[in-house]
């Protein structure tokens, strides 16, 4: 029962894309705020638990799949994200950098620590029907639901792009991106579409969660490698655009899984960050910059 | 500023003379004899978490001491004392070391324990056991497992279960075992181990004993506790295809490698865990059908109480007083305090709690002496017999493994404890409905 070198890599290589494309989610979410709000969102990974748990909860006291619980898992986490920069960061907009990063600190320990005392440290994990069904190709065992997932997250990046070429609101969000004094003379409500953009960064996050509660499992901690994986991602394909973190977010994943068979799985990290590093040196403003 | 000069030199005047007064307190107080000990009563000293995270654990365990004091006392203390009572003497640790350090000082110097139990956590224990060594108290741990606790050439240091170390070598043996059902079914296995302390000694422990015992090591794979994707570790992992896999991991990385087994495909003919998260009660709950056939090592099960001698009776009326079952660390307190009571009965032959630091040397005498045989305490070991590095040589853990039909976990080695015959070679993912 001994597998081919070419079976073992194929196989690396789609876990790694299949992953790739589950972090460029959480990682476009994540530029969205960097780039528009240009706030650095520690918090990002805890929208993403909270959308895990939401997907937990539904499917324990209504019995709904977690796929279908995504589009909630968004509306959620968008509404929460618009609150919070309602009431919290447009107030610290133009406070010193060091203040924008303790309250998105403060705002980690609050909802990690408070899911900690209402749910406790235990895990918690959904196992539908296809979680895990599998597809066996030529010995490559793709696992159907993070197929599903892959595409889906293709998907909406897809529509996210369109949304913001095609519609009044996602040229106001570019134009902020690209020149927030110049949009602000041009009329563009600043307040309300910074709003806008943490709610979908932070949307984007919540449907990574939900989409990882189908065959992941969820505790309250449960954001922190999503997170370190995002900003990674991030700052490797730039934010000029949402295609930057997508593609980086990939890099991330076939590094992860190649890197841990050429060299050794304890390594896995240190060579994301080694081709991190190199790709800096190359091109430091991320390989997609404006 | 004269003024000001002049405050400052009374201030640092008056501390200096405060620092003095506990310097010499201190001073003293270690070196007076300790005040004569009426011998109707022996103080032992017992350290556990009784507030924070592990709180519940360590009221719990001090259950445990509580009860086997209770049970001593009630049929009439210590004999060579003259009936001499036994009172337990409470620290809390708070799960911080140095909260159990200050508290073992407390104990020690203040209250004139003769000994010291605990304290759960390995972390814990160590600084416990470094103010024993210095005060020259006896200490005997029940409840921690990390093998550096024994390797510190410590002197008044003993601990009565067994360590890490002890039960890789124990899964060597068990796997022996199976191979004997099943000839020529095991000779190679893999590792997979979590990065910190806790799965690096572990592994450490298994390529020493697995190769010891003839099975080749044929891929040893690290990961970090909590990774998001197990997918490229699991992959060399059936690229090697070992006849076994040995896992060390926590909660939620049992649960991801279960997972991403059965994705892969990896039908390796026994997993074999290092408890940790595969004892998880959470783990248990939430696994599912992805952990039947799995074994792990234990130190106690809840189908041990009709194998092992005396262990349901004490039990019983443990629940009856609590109403909890005992579990591994209760037993394992319960038992602490049963050694010590027997140390306790050799030392009061030799001096008298009178010359309290006699007494205490005497006591350590006794532990290093001390010889318990099989199936007189409640626990699936085979005795009490401490080696040079305090190490009970004779503390055995117990390998369980979860069954199909209800998806607990059952004993199934030793075979004298067992109360299931091991399922080997477990069914692969397509066999399974």
């Amino acid at each position: 029962m001994a597998l081919s070198t070419e079976t073992i890599i194929a196989q690396v290589i789609v876990d790694g894309i299949l992953n790739g494309c589950l972090y460029a989610i959480i990682a476009i979410g994540l530029a969205m705020i960097w780039g528009v709000v240009e706030i650095i969102n520690f918090a990002h990974g805890e929208f993403l638990m909270i959308a895990a748990f939401l997907s937990y909860l539904l499917y324990i006291y209504l019995g709904l799949d977690p796929i279908l619980s995504i589009p909630l898992a968004f509306i959620t986490t968008f509404a929460l994200g618009y609150l919070v920069q309602k009431t919290i960061i447009n107030r610290i907009l133009n406070a010193p950098f060091l203040s924008q990063i303790f309250a998105t600190f403060a705002l980690v320990l609050i909802i990690r620590n408070g899911f900690f005392v209402s749910f406790g440290p235990d895990i918690r994990v959904i196992t539908t029907w296809y979680s895990e069904a599998v597809i066996d190709i030529y010995g490559v065992r793709i696992s159907l639901v993070k197929l599903l997932i892959a595409l889906m997250a293709v998907a909406f990046t897809l529509i996210l792009q369109l949304f913001l070429t095609k519609t009044y609101l996602g040229t106001a969000i570019r134009a902020i991106a690209q020149d927030r004094v110049a949009a602000q003379l041009m009329g563009v409500d600043i307040e309300k579409v910074y709003a806008i953009a943490f709610g979908l960064g932070a949307g984007l996050a919540g449907i990574g969660g939900a989409m990882l509660a189908s065959f992941y499992y969820i505790f309250p901690e449960m954001g922190i490698p999503f997170t370190l994986i995002a900003f990674i991602s991030v700052v490797l394909g730039g934010f000029g655009n949402i295609l930057g973190p997508a593609i980086g977010a990939v890099i991330v994943g076939l590094t992860q899984g190649l890197g841990a068979i050429i060299l050794t799985p304890s390594m896995k990290d240190i060579v994301v960050y080694l081709v991190f590093l190199a790709l800096l040196l190359v091109k430091p403003t991320g390989i997609f910059s404006r | 500023m004269r003024g000001i000069s002049r405050n400052i030199i009374i201030i640092s005047l008056i501390a200096i003379i405060i620092l003095a007064g506990i310097a010499t307190y201190l001073v003293i107080s270690t070196q007076r004899p300790a005040p004569v000990q009426r011998v109707s009563e022996i103080k032992v000293g017992i350290i556990q978490p009784l507030s924070g995270g592990l709180s519940t654990i360590g009221k719990y365990n001090l259950w445990g001491a509580q009860f086997a004091v209770d049970e001593i006392n009630s049929r009439g203390g210590i004999k060579s004392l003259g009936g001499a009572k036994i009172t337990l003497v409470v620290g809390d640790s708070a799960g911080d070391p140095s909260t159990a350090a200050r508290e073992a000082e407390r104990l020690i110097a203040v209250e004139n324990v003769v000994a010291i139990i605990g304290a759960y956590a390995s972390s814990n224990t160590k600084t416990v056991s470094d103010v024993c060594e210095r005060l020259k108290t006896p200490c005997l741990n029940g409840d921690s497992s990390s093998p550096a606790l024994t390797r510190r050439g410590l002197q008044w240091f003993f601990r009565t279960t067994g360590d890490d170390d002890l039960f890789s070598m124990q899964h060597a043996e068990f796997l022996k075992y199976l191979n004997s059902t099943k000839p020529g079914s095991i000779r190679t296995v893999a590792i997979l181990y979590e990065d910190s302390e806790f799965g690096s000694a572990t592994a450490e422990a298994w390529k020493k004993y697995m190769e010891q015992a003839g099975f080749k090591v044929v891929e040893s794979i690290s990961f970090r506790s909590g990774t998001p994707t197990l997918d490229s570790e699991i992959t060399r992992l059936k690229a090697a295809n070992p006849d076994v896999l040995l896992v060390a991991g926590y909660l939620s990385d049992a649960i991801l490698i279960q997972r991403t087994m059965k994705k892969l495909d990896f039908n390796p003919k026994a997993v074999l865990a290092q408890d940790a998260g595969y004892i998880n009660p959470s783990y248990i709950s939430e696994v599912g059908p992805l952990g039947y056939y799995i074994f792990s090592r234990e130190v106690f099960n809840w189908d041990l109480f009709d194998k092992v001698p005396g262990l349901k009776d004490v039990n019983d009326r443990f629940k009856a007083k609590y109403g909890i079952d005992m579990d591994g660390s209760i037993v394992r307190n319960y038992v602490a305090v049963w050694v010590l009571y027997y140390a306790l009965e050799e030392a009061g032959k030799k001096a008298s709690p009178s010359d309290l630091q006699a007494f205490r040397e005497a006591l350590r005498d006794a532990l290093r002496n001390i010889d318990i045989g099989k199936g007189v305490l409640p626990v699936p070991w085979d005795g009490v017999k401490f080696d040079e590095t305090g190490q009970n040589i004779r503390a055995k853990g117990i390998i369980v493994q979860m069954m199909p039909d209800d998806g607990k976990y059952h004993t199934v080695w030793p075979k004298e404890y067992a109360t299931r015959d091991p399922i080997f070679p477990m069914p692969r993912w397509s066999e399974r409905s």
